[in-house]
């Protein structure tokens, strides 16, 4: 009978209107130890962060492309370093090889929308790199002299790039969770861990790039560009915030977490 | 000098863009931040059932025989008193036992009264059904329910009560997916409308700006419908436009979130594009019709005409994105990329942060932790592919609007295609308490509300005039 009587004591609050209680003060903390510091190690770090990956990759893309590479430096932000990027052969696609892509692209963006009359997402996303292929190849049948990226163009375009979304991205991260009822520890360990994922997908989608553009042309420097660069960093983004947002909404179930609820 | 000039008016639309989407993404930062942590304005809750207006139900029907006996019991179990009742469905131009079915209920509840539309000169589409139910209404509120619905037995009283208020023109609220657990579709449009309604309609509601009507699970003052002159049937979006007709001749729309319906959310990609192209479709046609209104009207605050005219625009902004995407592939081939490298990346940013999937991640994750969902949120990071159909077939629906405004043609409404009657399962069942605590419960409501509940919607094409009058209930004829 005890424990019905104390089951009862406490009447949850329902999710229409219940909120939590706003601490300013957590926020501020929050956005002073964590998201500035983070917003300003990034921005003053990615000089030697960028040359750092440049040296890491070098040896490996030598040995496997058979050509030397060297590092530049491009200006960024003035005042706070050069972007560091390689520098490398890359190779113009034939006239042939660009009429073969165009064909192969254009087949199965048709074969895509006879099997499938509505797209779901994914697919939608594929036929719009796809599309962007497409007028890179027609780009290089009629205009090819006229294409304004070289290999170390590129390389120099994604590193600006990267420098960029390593600076934007956990600085956006920080601002979505300090929305959150969620404990510092948490907040911190994934604008943490946002940025070494950063730097972890930079280098090694960077390596993949230039070995695709360097072997294969750089036909396809639109596609890699616009198609699998920000989504996917965003899409991780995406998923670190939900790790937060799901370690907070289960931990307001538990009878500790009730008791942060507000009504009205 | 000319290709200058067209890299410059390419560069000036990207930064253009950039910052109209860091707006929206301060906006939803705002909303967000107000609904987790900032007093909740609670809809009308203390006045006494004495005063309760008499409502008429109305709700369109089409070849609904798998589902109207669902919604009826709902509604005869509803808690509100029968002498201030009045249902009137819509029967129009079925071809199924729907009209049979209507008579018998009409037979055995006399304020049942079906209204039955056939004949190749009646006006097909929700709009004109409507303006033919509420001719024919008596009750001072009109409460629109879809046919596939199961209201909870006191969600009349939520939404007929905040008409006593004598401002108030409409009352919204909050539509729920029963499906959301079908498959990964049902799963994120639950998502997106956790963010919309528990989130994003309850802090424009909080915060005196323009919570929407949608269409459904919701109502409007007759008389207001009336002096206007009825729906405008040439829209596709009738919530939308009634929406923004009464903000702009001084009514108030009122939000309930504990006013919950449960609805059937499109269980395939085919009925989604469908259904998000028609109600782009509409919601700009409103938008062509209304953007000036809204800005000259005199009963709108400054800060409520700014949400006004971006709720406005919401389904006019992924057709500027798809721009803002040719734009960079353009300045990309051009060589001038460079500039903007790092900038583009704030266009996807501020595009997914403000505007993405009707409500941007953070409010989403806000909504999920609101309503307790655990594992629900493990879908979020999926809507960020969910980011291009929209963009795709909403640009669709935006284009479809232009057209119709250039060449004035009708439109022709298809009906959206429903499950729970083929699967034999009947309509979307309601909770016995809508009031009760349910974590495990899904959530949702679609997020800036627009044409929520047009799930019915007719058939354009011709039919038979029907001989005869029916036992009961009201016909419409040629």
């Amino acid at each position: 009978m005890d424990n019905n009587r104390q089951s009862k004591r406490r009447i949850y609050y329902i999710r229409e209107y219940r909120h939590f209680k706003v601490s300013f003060v957590e926020t501020v903390v929050f956005m002073l130890l964590c998201v500035l510091p983070v917003g300003i190690v990034t921005t003053l770090f990615y000089a030697p962060a960028s040359a750092a990956a440049c040296g890491w990759l070098t040896p490996s893309l030598e040995r496997v492309l058979g050509t030397p590479i060297e590092t530049i430096g491009y200006n960024f932000i003035p005042g706070l370093g050069q972007v560091s990027a390689l520098s490398l052969d890359g190779c113009l696609p034939t006239r042939l090889h660009a009429v073969i892509v165009l064909c192969v692209a254009l087949l199965v963006l048709i074969i895509t929308r006879i099997v499938r009359r509505v797209l779901n997402p994914v697919l939608i996303y594929m036929n719009m790199a796809l599309a962007v292929l497409v007028a890179s190849c027609i780009f290089f049948i009629f205009w090819p002299e006229y294409f304004p990226y070289t290999l170390s163009d590129f390389s120099a375009l994604y590193m600006i790039q990267q420098a960029s979304l390593n600076i934007l991205l956990p600085v956006l991260l920080g601002v979505a969770l300090a929305l959150l009822p969620a404990c510092f520890g948490l907040k911190y360990l994934m604008v943490l861990a946002c940025v070494a994922s950063n730097y972890i997908m930079m280098v090694a989608r960077y390596a993949g790039f230039l070995v695709v553009l360097a072997k294969f042309s750089s036909l396809y420097m639109a596609s890699l560009y616009f198609s699998l660069g920000v989504l996917f960093d965003f899409i991780r983004t995406v998923m670190f915030f939900t790790f937060a947002a799901k370690r907070v909404s289960e931990k307001m179930q538990t009878p500790e977490g009730r008791e942060q609820w507000h009504w009205v | 000098m000319a290709l200058g000039l067209i890299v410059l008016i390419l560069k000036i639309y990207f930064i253009v863009l950039i910052v109209i989407m860091m707006i929206y993404g301060l906006r939803h930062i705002i909303f967000t931040h107000n609904r987790l942590y900032m007093r909740q304005k609670v809809s009308y809750r203390d006045v006494m059932d004495s005063d309760l207006p008499k409502v008429t139900v109305v709700i369109p029907m089409h070849n609904e025989e798998a589902v109207l006996d669902n919604v009826i019991e709902s509604l005869l179990k509803c808690d509100y008193d029968w002498d201030r009742l009045e249902i009137i469905p819509i029967n129009d131009h079925s071809t199924d036992r729907t009209g049979e079915m209507l008579r018998a209920y009409h037979a055995r509840y006399p304020f049942i009264r079906p209204l039955h539309r056939y004949g190749d000169d009646i006006l097909r589409g929700k709009p004109a059904g409507l303006n033919d139910a509420i001719a024919l209404a008596t009750g001072e509120v009109i409460i629109v329910f879809d046919a596939d619905y199961r209201p909870s037995r006191n969600l009349l009283k939520k939404l007929a009560t905040p008409f006593t208020d004598p401002e108030v023109g409409a009352v919204m609220g909050r539509v729920i997916p029963l499906n959301a657990n079908h498959n990964l579709l049902t799963c994120l449009l639950n998502l997106e409308r956790t963010g919309g309604y528990q989130v994003d309609q309850q802090a424009r509601y909080n915060m005196g700006l323009v919570p929407q009507y949608g269409g459904t699970v919701g109502g409007f003052r007759r008389s207001v419908i009336v002096a206007e002159g009825g729906f405008d049937t040439k829209i596709l979006a009738e919530d939308t436009e009634l929406t923004y007709r009464l903000y702009t001749t001084g009514w108030t729309v009122v939000y309930d979130n504990s006013a919950e319906c449960y609805e059937e959310a499109p269980e395939t990609w085919a009925v989604r594009a469908k259904q998000i192209r028609r109600w782009a479709r509409g919601h700009n046609e409103v938008m062509f019709k209304n953007f000036f209104r809204v800005i000259f009207t005199p009963y709108l605050s400054i800060m409520q005409k700014v949400d006004g005219m971006m709720l406005l625009l919401v389904y006019f902004m992924p057709f500027l994105l798809a721009l803002g995407h040719i734009d960079c592939l353009i300045l990309f081939f051009l060589g001038e990329m460079e500039l903007f490298s790092g900038w583009f990346i704030l266009l996807f940013i501020g595009v997914y942060n403000s505007w993405g999937n009707f409500a941007p991640f953070y409010e989403i994750g806000a909504g999920t932790i609101l309503d307790g969902l655990t594992r629900e949120i493990l879908a979020l990071p999926m809507l960020c592919f969910s980011f291009y159909f929209y963009m795709w077939h909403i640009s669709r629906g935006f284009l479809d609007a232009v057209v119709d405004r250039v060449t004035r043609r009708n439109v022709t409404w298809n009906k959206t295609d429903r499950f729970a009657g083929k699967k034999g399962n009947g309509a979307a069942s309601a909770p016995t308490d809508a009031s009760a605590p349910d974590a495990a419960t899904p959530a949702a409501g679609s997020a800036d509300a627009t044409t929520a509940g047009s799930v019915q919607a007719m058939t354009a094409a011709p039919a038979h005039h029907e001989n005869g009058a029916p036992q009961g209930g009201q016909e419409v004829k040629a």
